[in-house]
């Protein structure tokens, strides 16, 4: 069983509800896009330390607009969303880059990154699946989604046709989304809300 | 986009693995975050793509070498009690073999960053805003910063910077694909270099055949880098 189509939104009703102060609204909006922006920052850096530390300035910025009543098209949340992620991610960049450039006193003790438990298990789930799955599969996602060759290079060293590379590629897919059970997932670092 | 574009396309895949030109890369990204199917498929991906390669298994190692070390002793115990058995006639003598010690291809993989020098090459305002705290973060010795920023953008010159950062932050897939892909786009200034790190990536990788390509090529092509890749072709033999 897939997960889809997960939580519905109601972006309008939404940003109205946070505008006027509900604390509840804000949490169904953390809920909702917490998982879109650590997607997306988990495409766009594979430093977990880095991603943590965006994804909190992400979600302030943002609860911060809605309270302030600052999106202007509430219909197009979804984009706005994007938007403050993207500029959010450059401008830690830009800031981190010159702060980098300021020597940093010595003896200064950085603390560890927290070590996210739902993720671990997400983590040994996925890692059991693939387990499980039959050989050609595990070398099937193995070459797509760690070498990044096309269903075509795959068909050929595998004598598969391309159609059977790419079903049995999204085959592999469906039943990792099936069992990582996205819907039942917390919400984690709800302190962002004071 | 929408989602059977995603799926035919392969934009999945490119998106995990780093691969997809900017503006897919951004439709995508747009995409997802609207689309909980696309989403959970970018999650699950993310997460089989650490599974898959920390699963990955390790290089071939020689066999034969162990072999090879056992095969020496023994016959060297051999020629010794020959040598002490009173009517044994004079055994030719059989040179000690020096059984081989593992190769250090990780000493040999290991480079200093190469120094950043600024094109005079014109590129949008946006570009060249991510490219410049890339390079800043680069300057700095934050490899994995850098990498991240310079995913934004798409020249060669960032290709190859990006290669160079993510081979020095631990992404050997990643910089060997980056590095590839620098050569790939033919006579740029970069070229000689990407083979050069390129050698390197594959040292890393224990891939010594792909390592002496490049290196090969470098001589062949009568690089600036030559005389280096004539230095480490040298090394690679005495392994």
């Amino acid at each position: 069983m897939v997960n889809y189509p997960g939580p519905a939104l109601d972006p309008v009703s939404l940003c109205t509800r946070i505008h006027n102060g509900d604390r509840a609204a804000e949490t169904e909006f953390f809920i909702y896009f917490q998982r879109r922006v650590r997607a997306f920052l988990g495409g766009r850096t594979k430093d977990r330390q880095l991603a943590e530390e965006v994804f909190q300035e992400i979600m302030m910025a943002l609860l911060c607009s809605l309270r302030e009543g600052r999106v202007r098209e509430p219909e197009m949340l979804t984009s706005y969303v994007y938007g403050v992620a993207r500029n959010q991610l450059l401008e830690h960049l830009r800031r981190r880059a010159r702060e980098r450039l300021d020597s940093l006193p010595e003896g200064v003790d950085f603390p560890a990154p927290q070590v996210d438990h739902e993720e671990q298990q997400r983590y040994r789930t996925v890692e059991r699946e693939i387990a499980k799955l039959d050989r050609d599969d595990r070398k099937i996602l193995s070459m797509t989604l760690v070498e990044g060759l096309k269903p075509g290079e795959i068909a050929e060293t595998l004598r598969l046709t391309s159609e059977v590379v790419r079903q049995r590629k999204s085959r592999a897919l469906k039943k990792l989304v099936a069992r990582l059970g996205f819907g039942s997932q917390s919400h984690r670092s709800l302190r962002l809300i004071p | 986009m929408n989602c059977e574009e995603v799926e035919q396309n392969d934009i999945l895949a490119g998106y995990i693995t780093g691969k997809l030109p900017e503006t897919d890369r951004d439709q995508f990204e747009e995409h997802f975050f609207g689309c909980e199917e696309c989403l959970q498929k970018v999650e699950a991906a993310r997460i089989a793509r650490e599974v898959l390669i920390a699963h990955k298994p390790a290089p071939a190692r020689q066999w034969w070498i162990p072999l090879l070390a056992a095969a020496a002793v023994l016959i060297g115990v051999l020629a010794i009690w020959r040598g002490m058995t009173p009517k044994a006639e004079q055994a030719p003598t059989v040179a000690a073999v020096k059984p081989k010690v593992e190769p250090s291809y990780e000493l040999l993989a290991r480079f200093d960053p190469p120094s950043y020098r600024p094109s005079t090459l014109r590129s949008s305002e946006r570009t060249a805003r991510s490219f410049e705290i890339a390079m800043k973060l680069y300057s700095a010795g934050d490899f994995a910063g850098a990498a991240t920023a310079l995913r934004t953008t798409n020249s060669v010159e960032a290709r190859y910077y990006l290669g160079i950062s993510e081979l020095l932050s631990g992404d050997v897939t990643g910089g060997t694909a980056d590095l590839q892909k620098v050569i790939a786009a033919g006579d740029t200034p970069y070229l000689s270099e990407a083979r050069f790190y390129l050698a390197k990536a594959f040292l890393k990788a224990h891939n010594v055949a792909g390592s002496r390509e490049q290196l090969e090529k470098l001589v062949e092509e009568k690089s600036e880098l030559a005389p280096r890749a004539t230095e480490l072709l040298g090394q690679l033999s005495k392994l």
